[in-house]
C-alpha cells in the first residue's frame, strides 16, 4: 500500500516538474484575476499586456532559435530602438514602403555583420553581438541624439491600434508567426539541422550539414524579429524611441528564453514552451506594475529574476543528470 | 606591439597635443579606467568575463556617498560601500565557480542589479553630492597633486597585479585556467577556488578604482559609470589580451586603456558625434578581436573546445 502510495506521490511530482511552466502561469494568471480583477477588463491594459507580449515574444523567438545552435544573440534589444527611431525619421520625409524598406535593410544588414562576425571571422556569439549592439546603440542616437520622434505616418498609427475585439491585430499575427516558426523548426529540414548544430558542430559539420549556413541564417532572421518588434513599437507608441530600453528587453529576451526550456548551451528547447515562457514574463511584469514597486528597482527585479531562473534551470539538468 | 604603433599613429596625428600637461591630464583621466582594465584582464585571463565591474563602481560610489553625507565619516564609508561590492563579487564568483552558468550570464544579470541598486540609493539620497572635500582631508598626508595622485595608485595596482599575476603560484593558476581548463583539472590546479578568488579579486580592484573615482571626479549621477561598461571588455581586447584566456599580459591592457582614451579624446578634438561613440566602439572592438584571431598562431586556433 505505502508502495502505491509513494508511487503515486513521485508521479504526482513528475508531472508537476515536467508541466511547471504552464502550472506557474495558471496559479500567476489567478492570482492577477482574484488581486486585480481590472486587469481582465480593462482595455487599455489589456492592449498594453499584449503590446509587451508581443514585442517580448518577437525577441523571443529570434533568441531562442540563436540558443538552440548555442548562441548568444545581444543585439537584439538595440535593433529594436535603431528600428523604431530610424522609421520615425524616415516617417517625416517618406512613405510607407521607404520606411520598410530602408529599416529592413538596416537590421538585416546588422545581423548579417553578427553572422559574418562570427561565422568567418571566428568571433565568439558574445563579443560578435555585442559588435552589432553597440553599433546598433551608436546610430541609434546619431538618428535624433537621444531624443524620441513621433510617427508621421498614419497607415502605421492606425496599425498600431488595430485590434479585434481587444487582441491587437499584430498579436495575431505574432501567434502566426510563432506556430510557423514550431512547424519549420520541428518539421522540416532546416529545424532538423539548427537543433543539430546546436548539439554538437563539429559533428554535423562533418555528416555534411551546411553549419556556416545555418549560423548566418539565426543570426539574420533575429535581427529580422526584431526590426519587426521594432516596428510593433513605433506604431503602438506612434513615436520612435531610442531609449526604448533595449537593453532590459534583451536580458527578457533571454531570461524568457530560458524560463521556456531554451538552453544557454544549445540543442534543445522548442518554440511553443519559449512563447509560454514570453507570457509568463509578460504577466509577471505586469504583476510588478500593479504592485506599485519604483521603477528605479526594474532592473534590480530583471536581474534577480534571470539569475534566479537561469539556476533553477541549472538545478533541474543537475538533477536530472 | 599593435597597440603601440597605434599610439604612435595618434601621436604623430596630434602633434601640438603632446605638452605634459595634456598627457598628465589625459593619464590621469584614464587611471579608473586603467584600474577597472586590469581586474577586467584579470577575469578574461581566467578564461571569463566581468559585465558586472562598471556598475560595480557606480554602485560603490552612491552609497559612499549616502553613508558619508549620512555623517558617518569617511572610513565608514568607504568599508561599507567596499563590503556591499564585494559581497555582490562573492555571488559573482559562486555562480561563476559552482554552476555551469556561463560567467556572462551571471555577470549579466548582476550588473543589473548592481545598476538598479545605484539608482535606487540615489534616489534615496535624492540629490548629487561633493565629497571632494571629505576625501582630500582624509588624504593630506599625502603631497597634493590631485592628478598625479590618481595615476600614482593606478601604476601602484599595476605593479601588484602584475606581480602577482607573473610571480605567484596564484597568478600562475590563473593563467592555467585560463588557457585549457581541463587539463588543469587534471593537473590538480584548484579551479573552482581559482574561478571563484578572480571575480572577488575584480570587485576588489573595482573599490579600488571607485576610490580613485570619487578623489578625482567627486560626484556621482545616475548615469556614472556606464560610459565604462564597454570600456573594460574593449581595453583588453585592443591592447591584445586574448580573449579566451590564457595568454596576455597585463600592460597590454594598461595600453589597451591608454590607446582608447587618447583616441575618444582624438576624436573629441576633431569634432566626431559623441554619439557615434558606441558604434566606434564597437568597430574597434571587432578589430581588436579580428587582429588577435589571427595573430594567434594556427595551432592554437583550432582547438576543440
Amino acid at each position: 500500500m505505502m508502495i502505491l502510495q509513494a508511487k503515486g506521490i513521485s508521479q504526482a511530482k513528475d508531472f508537476l516538474l515536467k508541466h511547471n511552466l504552464i502550472i506557474a502561469l495558471a496559479i500567476l494568471v489567478s492570482l492577477m484575476m482574484v488581486l486585480f480583477p481590472e486587469f481582465l477588463f480593462s482595455k487599455g491594459i489589456l492592449l498594453s499586456f499584449f503590446h509587451m507580449c508581443t514585442i517580448l515574444g518577437f525577441l523571443v523567438i529570434g533568441q531562442s532559435i540563436v540558443l538552440i545552435i548555442g548562441g548568444i544573440d545581444l543585439s537584439n534589444g538595440s535593433i529594436i530602438g535603431l528600428a523604431s527611431i530610424l522609421g520615425a525619421w524616415i516617417a517625416l520625409s517618406q512613405g510607407i514602403s521607404v520606411i520598410l524598406v530602408v529599416t529592413f535593410l538596416v537590421c538585416l544588414s546588422l545581423g548579417t555583420l553578427s553572422g559574418l562576425l562570427i561565422t568567418r571571422a571566428g568571433f565568439p556569439p558574445l563579443i560578435a553581438t555585442l559588435v552589432s549592439m553597440s553599433i546598433a546603440e551608436g546610430l541609434t542616437l546619431t538618428v535624433t541624439g537621444g531624443a524620441p520622434l513621433a510617427l508621421n505616418n498614419d497607415t502605421l498609427s492606425w496599425f498600431g491600434v488595430a485590434n479585434i475585439g481587444g487582441v491587437p491585430v499584430y498579436s495575431m499575427i505574432w501567434i502566426g508567426i510563432v506556430i510557423s516558426f514550431y512547424v519549420v523548426l520541428s518539421k522540416s529540414v532546416f529545424g532538423r539541422h539548427l537543433y543539430a548544430v546546436g548539439g554538437s558542430e563539429r559533428t554535423s559539420f562533418v555528416c555534411g550539414v551546411n553549419t556556416r549556413r545555418i549560423k548566418m541564417m539565426t543570426y539574420m532572421i533575429s535581427a529580422v524579429l526584431a526590426w519587426v518588434g521594432g516596428l510593433i513599437y513605433l506604431c503602438y507608441t506612434a513615436s520612435g524611441a531610442p531609449r526604448a530600453g533595449g537593453f532590459l528587453y534583451m536580458l527578457d529576451s533571454i531570461s524568457a528564453s530560458v524560463i521556456g526550456g531554451l538552453s544557454l548551451y544549445g540543442g534543445r528547447g522548442n518554440i511553443l514552451d519559449a512563447t509560454l515562457g514570453t507570457m509568463f514574463f509578460a504577466l509577471l511584469y505586469m504583476t510588478v506594475i500593479f504592485l506599485n514597486i519604483s521603477p528605479v528597482l526594474d532592473s534590480a527585479f530583471r536581474g534577480i529574476l534571470l539569475l534566479v531562473v537561469v539556476l533553477y534551470a541549472f538545478v533541474k539538468e543537475k538533477r536530472k543528470s | 606591439m599593435f597597440t603601440a604603433f597605434l599610439v604612435a599613429i595618434t601621436t604623430i596625428t596630434g602633434g601640438s597635443w603632446l605638452s605634459v600637461g595634456n598627457i598628465v591630464n589625459v593619464v590621469s583621466r584614464v587611471s579608473v579606467l586603467g584600474i577597472l582594465s586590469i581586474a577586467q584582464c584579470v577575469v578574461i585571463l581566467s578564461g571569463q568575463m566581468d559585465l558586472s565591474i562598471s556598475s560595480f563602481l557606480a554602485l560603490f560610489c552612491s552609497i559612499y556617498s549616502v553613508v558619508f553625507l549620512g555623517g558617518y565619516g569617511i572610513v565608514a564609508a568607504l568599508a561599507i560601500s567596499s563590503v556591499v561590492i564585494l559581497s555582490i563579487g562573492f555571488v559573482n564568483g559562486m555562480f561563476a565557480s559552482r554552476t555551469t552558468i556561463p560567467a556572462f550570464v551571471v555577470t549579466l544579470g548582476t550588473m543589473m542589479i548592481a545598476h538598479s541598486m545605484h539608482l535606487y540609493v540615489l534616489k534615496v539620497a535624492r540629490y548629487l553630492p561633493q565629497i571632494q572635500n571629505a576625501i582630500y582631508e582624509f588624504m593630506k598626508p599625502i603631497p597634493k597633486g590631485g592628478d598625479l595622485f590618481a595615476v600614482f595608485i593606478w601604476i601602484a595596482v599595476f605593479l601588484v597585479v602584475s606581480f602577482m599575476l607573473s610571480s605567484t603560484r596564484f597568478g600562475r593558476y590563473i593563467y592555467a585556467v585560463g588557457g585549457n581548463e581541463r587539463v588543469s583539472v587534471y593537473t590538480g590546479v584548484p579551479v573552482r577556488k581559482i574561478k571563484f578568488l578572480v571575480y572577488l579579486l575584480s570587485s576588489a580592484l573595482v573599490c579600488v578604482a571607485s576610490f580613485v573615482f570619487l578623489y578625482k571626479f567627486a560626484n556621482i549621477a545616475p548615469g556614472t559609470g556606464e560610459g565604462y561598461l564597454l570600456d573594460t571588455i574593449a581595453a583588453p581586447i585592443i591592447g591584445g589580451v586574448y580573449l579566451f584566456g590564457g595568454r596576455g599580459k597585463l600592460w597590454k591592457a594598461v595600453m589597451g586603456a591608454l590607446f582608447l582614451e587618447i583616441l575618444i579624446n582624438f576624436l573629441r578634438l576633431v569634432g566626431v558625434d559623441p554619439y557615434i561613440f558606441s558604434a566606434i566602439k564597437g568597430v574597434i572592438i571587432a578589430i581588436g578581436v579580428i587582429m588577435s584571431i589571427l595573430l594567434t598562431p594556427l595551432y592554437l586556433r583550432t582547438r576543440t573546445r
